[in-house]
């Protein structure tokens, strides 16, 4: 018994300040007959057999009691002042990872503990544990004995332990299988009193030893408990503006899962500076004006930028996958062509062989007006605000109010038909088959300036302001300044018509029926690139950010990258169209094409692949035509008809957007 | 090459090259601004970053101290978090608190690179979580109620293939 007794001697002594000394004696002279290095070092074959373990383990084998303690170890900032935030357990952490723990042994003890637990686990129930120890003592079961000598010894210099004692007094108690906080096994509070009395590094040594013996399933235990302690609500405690940081590296899609998570995340993940970001790297430049339908006014507390974000995505996912019902029918030109189409602010304008040009409601689809006064087809026109062009083949233009339908102006000059124009401010560019350009000031109604210098009909025209470009029958783009109405360049090198033209300022690019694309630098006239693929004419191409698409009349579409002249995509495949490309257009998502099929397909722009038909005319096949078509943002208008009476001459309106009932307008 | 000391807000005195410490846009100003003799036996403290934490800070901008300077945000361009070098990812690899403590290091100390990648790597632990993993991930108590939640669900629902 008494060198049963030594190891909580040597504990007094370490605390007191000869540690390395003690411990070497301690585990180098363990004797055969003491009971508690026999014990420990049976059961744990770890290097260091110190006066922790004797305190630590001689009793709690019981798994349950185990666990009890870790939860108990959650709690040790609380019982512990000199640990009293949560720092501590990162400064444990990296302590302990460096394998070598300080030894301060001037360190204070906690002594005074706070916690409402521990103050549970005071000492009278320490003697309630000792009474028992003893008795099983007395059973003779050996590895009990020391457990009786714990309290004697730490009693020495503890003089709070030795008013309380009562040995004896306390009745032998069961204690339940099941330890709870109110119910701890008994030798629980002797433990943690001594845990609590012990230096950083002492600690951080017996929860080592501690560690090692813990089965699997404890070590996980305490790790859920510890867990938490190392996890950060980042959002909510980073200052805002280093959590908008981090937010700020989110997709969309995951900023609206973050909002959904608690109020703190809420807020940031909707702030309104951050959706303007998303909105920006999407595209959208502008929050679109706010409507006054019930459902928006719903949602009036969303921020806008993020509101306008859900709207265009919502609107992404209409064009996708929203069925398509009947589209409104605008029924108009009887059975002649629809040769032009514009289409801007809800307001579109048809222009027909039939000599006449019809300005619709595309919110209501009623023709408002009919405009009425050349005297033969029409077949070009623009639009700008208030403002109708149209180029007739009785060889006028003529310049419409769109509102009241009037005819302000009739050009006369060109001595054949008006095949092409295009407007810029308040200047328009007429091509004529007479094979000259006109500039005309479209407010006064007043001829500028003639171009002349090609010599077959001109098909395709641009002007961005500045320079006029033109296409023309005599396989030549001729590049002029207005002006002086000088040609610039001649850019020679089609072997074949020039059918269509875009002009970035930069970039000049002609399509013809050579089935060539070229593009040219418009400063020098030189070819950069020639764009080979297509089998049959270019007919309608669209320029912007260096992308070029291409329709075709062998039936496909191509995109192009013009810097580098490279074919990113081809939009072909098994939902090809089946017959030549009427139109064409894109945007940063999508390309809308129609045919001659009597369908309009969407692709998608950058993987090239087939999305669905928009439109699938029932006549397709059998004489049907998609000739034009025009998008907005929500709003697709498509001019059908056919050349043998199959199909009915018509617009087609169809509508995407979020707000409308059912997406789709119903059908008159 | 010349070094200055840093002291952090323990009293720890890390002794560091100066271009090392230069990484830190707060440090190479108050050099500049203080007029600092870099010959001068003169500490430079650091109150609000720990010993540990400096220890982590100064250990990243050693090795990224020849690193071209970050360029500026663009925010037309869309933010990537899929570039994180493997140095860094394994820098990282620490448990949440050190990486909340490097990301306030990080801003104090203005340290563009390390503010960045400690950022997206948050960012990462985010991505592609629905709500309650998020929860779980951060150990963040759902404080919505059940009719909160449903507008906060109906609010942020990503419309996808029907």
């Amino acid at each position: 018994m008494a060198k049963a007794c030594q190891p909580n001697e040597n504990l007094f002594d370490d605390i007191c300040g000869s540690k390395k000394e003690i411990s070497k004696q301690d585990c180098a002279s363990p004797s055969p007959t003491d009971t508690d290095c026999l014990i420990d070092s049976e059961r744990i074959p770890g290097p260091s057999q110190g006066p922790l373990e004797a305190v630590f383990f001689n009793e709690h084998e019981d798994n349950l009691e185990k666990a009890l303690f870790f939860n108990e170890l959650g709690l040790i900032e609380e019982n512990c002042e000199n640990d009293s935030n949560n720092e501590n357990w990162v400064d444990l952490k990296v302590k302990h990872v460096s394998g070598l723990p300080e030894i301060n042994l001037s360190a204070s003890f906690c002594t005074t503990p706070k916690s409402s637990l521990y103050k549970r686990h005071d000492f009278s129930y320490f003697d309630r544990s000792v009474k028992k120890r003893k008795l099983e003592c007395n059973n003779g079961c050996p590895n009990k004995k020391s457990t009786s000598e714990d309290k004697d010894s730490t009693s020495d210099y503890n003089n709070t332990q030795n008013s309380s004692k009562g040995i004896g007094a306390t009745p032998q108690r069961c204690w339940p299988t099941i330890p709870t906080k109110d119910n701890p096994p008994p030798e629980l509070s002797n433990w943690l009193s001594q845990f609590v009395r012990w230096s950083n590094a002492e600690r951080l040594m017996a929860l080592n030893e501690l560690i090692a013996r813990c089965e699997p399933t404890q070590v996980r235990h305490m790790m859920q408990v510890i867990e938490p302690q190392f996890q950060r609500d980042f959002i909510s405690l980073l200052p805002k503006e280093l959590a908008l940081k981090v937010l700020s590296f989110l997709e969309p899609r995951d900023l609206l899962r973050a909002a959904q998570t608690c109020h703190s995340w809420r807020i940031l993940a909707d702030d309104n500076l951050l959706w303007k970001e998303k909105c920006k790297e999407a595209g959208i430049e502008e929050i679109p004006r706010r409507r006054s339908s019930p459902r928006t006014m719903v949602r009036t507390h969303l921020s806008p930028w993020k509101a306008a974000f859900m709207r265009q995505h919502a609107i992404e996912m209409n064009w996708r996958y929203k069925p398509i019902r009947t589209p409104k029918m605008l029924k108009g030109h009887d059975d002649h062509v629809i040769t032009c189409l514009q289409f801007s602010d809800n307001k579109i304008v048809s222009g027909s062989d039939d000599n006449t040009l019809k300005v619709w409601s595309a919110v209501t689809g009623k023709c408002l007006r009919t405009l009425v006064g050349h005297t033969g087809g029409v077949w070009s026109s623009q639009m700008s605000g208030n403002i109708i062009i149209s180029g007739s083949t009785d060889r006028t233009l003529k310049v419409w109010d769109a509102e009241s339908g009037v005819c302000r102006h009739t050009l006369f000059g060109h001595t054949s038909t008006v095949r092409c124009m295009h407007l810029h401010g308040m200047r328009v560019v007429s091509g004529s088959r007479d094979a000259t350009l006109r500039v005309w000031n479209i407010e006064t109604g007043q001829f500028l300036h003639v171009l002349v210098g090609h010599r077959a009909a001109v098909r395709c025209v641009q002007y961005d302001g500045r320079l006029v470009v033109s296409g023309a029958y005599d396989y030549m783009v001729k590049v002029w300044r207005p002006e002086t109405e000088e040609c610039l360049h001649t850019l020679e090198g089609h072997m074949n018509r020039v059918y269509s033209l875009q002009f970035d300022g930069i970039h000049v690019v002609s399509g013809s029926l050579d089935t060539s694309i070229r593009v040219w630098e418009v400063e020098t006239g030189e070819c950069k690139h020639t764009l080979m693929g297509h089998q049959s004419l270019t007919s309608g191409m669209e320029l912007r950010n260096n992308i070029l698409v291409s329709g075709n009349a062998d039936s496909t579409v191509k995109v192009w990258d013009i810097l580098t002249g490279q074919c990113l995509q081809t939009l072909s495949g098994p939902h090809k169209h089946q017959s030549a490309v009427t139109c064409l257009q894109f945007n940063s998502k999508f390309v809308i094409t129609s045919s001659d099929d009597g369908t309009v397909k969407l692709w998608d722009l950058k993987t090239g692949e087939f999305i669905r038909n928009l439109v699938a005319l029932d006549s397709g096949g059998s004489g049907g035509v998609v000739w034009r078509i025009k998008a907005n943002e929500t709003k697709l208008v498509c001019a059908v008809g056919s050349r043998n009476g199959t199909e009915e001459t018509k617009l087609l309106v169809l509508d995407f957007d979020m707000d409308s009932n059912g997406g789709i307008l119903i059908t008159r | 090459m010349p070094q200055i000391k840093l002291q952090s807000s323990d009293g720890e005195v890390f002794p560091i090259d100066v271009d090392v410490a230069k990484c830190s846009v707060t440090i190479k100003t108050m050099l500049e601004d203080l007029g600092m003799d870099e010959e001068e036996e003169e500490v430079v403290p650091l109150p609000n970053v720990n010993s540990a934490i400096l220890r982590k800070v100064l250990h990243w901008a050693t090795f990224h101290k020849d690193d071209p300077p970050p360029p500026e945000d663009d925010e037309n361009k869309e933010k990537r978090t899929d570039d994180i070098s493997s140095w860094d990812a394994d820098f990282l690899k620490v448990d949440q608190g050190t990486l909340f403590e490097l990301i306030l290091a990080a801003n104090y100390l203005d340290i563009k690179g390390l503010l960045d990648v400690t950022c997206k790597t948050v960012a990462n632990m985010i991505k592609g979580k629905a709500p309650e993993e998020i929860r779980k991930t951060f150990n963040i108590k759902n404080d919505f109620t059940a009719s909160e939640e449903d507008q906060v669900r109906k609010e942020n629902e990503w419309c996808e293939e029907k």
